[in-house]
């Protein structure tokens, strides 16, 4: 008898922060307002995101399931806070709305549902909470984008309100 | 090639290389953290009336001892073993041939068949060990036993000295 294997190992968590890393490596060396530097920059935290899961591997008896899952995740959250933070800088330090805009729709948003989906995932029995936060998150970066959008109409929309 | 082509290229090929060993790894990792653990078996062999057999633990291992054909003539042991599903899910299983030896050029047929009661409804087609087939796949319902019938056959030539062993082996899932 055959069943759907559900479950995922902490690890998981480390190769989709590597991912996110290596797809901002690249995403930063198209874009033009970043130097030469910060996408080999990223792609060294990806080096650094792989040698942690080889070590992982060969220490997964030593290190209990809670403190793997503990520094996965964290690399894990260290990526989308530079995702997140690009957006920032797009938006705020280089003041342009369309490719905060497009990046915030393009590659903020799937990672953070990404990964919040895959979270909730390995929570098991935490997972209605999760699903909870995905939905309200879901919709608060809705809002948001609806903001970077057209800010200017909702501004007005709101002061004719 | 400008520098900024010449970066993304160098970043791509980097990338491919750290997203294939990576995947590699985690590969690796998966396996090693699924645990493979023991369960009692929910299919198993019992003794049948027609044969002595020897039964295994967890009875996933049975011998039929002293079974006898003639030259021939066909002997039929009806319930040579039984095939047992003690839980409460249906299970699909094959008998399948698995190896003989001794003197099988003296054999003119060994046929196995399984029935659903002795001498009831014959259950997916006749594994022949001669031909080295299996028996197809055949569904044995929860909490049900089935019945293992031998049919056995020597030529006209086979002397009593002359013996073959069979192992058969029984695909459950």
């Amino acid at each position: 008898m055959f069943k759907l294997a559900t479950w995922l190992v902490p690890e998981f968590f480390l190769f989709l922060g590597i991912d996110f890393f290596i797809g901002l490596a690249l995403l930063t060396c198209l874009m033009n307002y970043f130097g030469r530097v910060v996408p080999y920059l990223y792609e060294a935290a990806a080096v650094f995101g792989y040698i942690n899961m080889l070590m992982s591997r060969e220490f997964s008896t030593t290190f209990g399931e809670y403190m793997r899952f503990s520094y996965c995740f964290l690399y894990l959250a260290l990526a989308l806070a530079n995702i997140v933070g690009i957006n920032a800088y797009l938006l705020v330090s280089k003041k342009s709305w369309n490719a905060a805009k497009i990046f915030a729709s393009c590659v903020s948003f799937p990672t953070i549902l990404v990964s919040v989906f895959f979270f909730s995932l390995y929570g098991g029995e935490a997972s209605h909470i999760l699903t909870a936060v995905l939905l309200s998150s879901t919709i608060v970066l809705g809002i948001a984008i609806a903001f970077l959008v057209n800010p200017e109409k909702l501004k007005e929309y709101f002061k004719r309100r | 090639m400008d520098k900024k082509r010449l970066d993304f290229l160098v970043l791509l090929i980097i990338s491919v290389l750290i997203i294939t060993a990576s995947a590699s790894v985690y590969k690796y990792a998966f396996m090693e953290a699924s645990p493979i653990g023991v369960e009692t078996p929910y299919v198993r062999f019992v003794s049948g009336s027609d044969a002595a057999s020897t039964i295994g633990n967890n009875g996933t291992y049975a011998r039929i001892e002293n079974m006898k054909g003639w030259p021939n003539a066909t002997i039929v042991y009806e319930d040579a073993l039984r095939i047992q599903n003690i839980d409460s899910n249906l299970h699909s299983c094959e008998l399948m041939f698995d190896s003989w030896s001794g003197d099988t050029s003296y054999v003119n047929y060994i046929y196995v068949k399984i029935f659903d009661t002795v001498g009831g409804t014959q259950q997916n087609s006749t594994l022949s060990v001669t031909a080295q087939n299996s028996t197809g796949t055949f569904t044995i319902p929860a909490t049900t036993t089935y019945y293992v019938q031998w049919e056995i056959k020597w030529n006209g030539n086979a002397l009593s000295t002359h013996t073959v062993k069979v192992t058969l082996k029984l695909k459950v899932s």
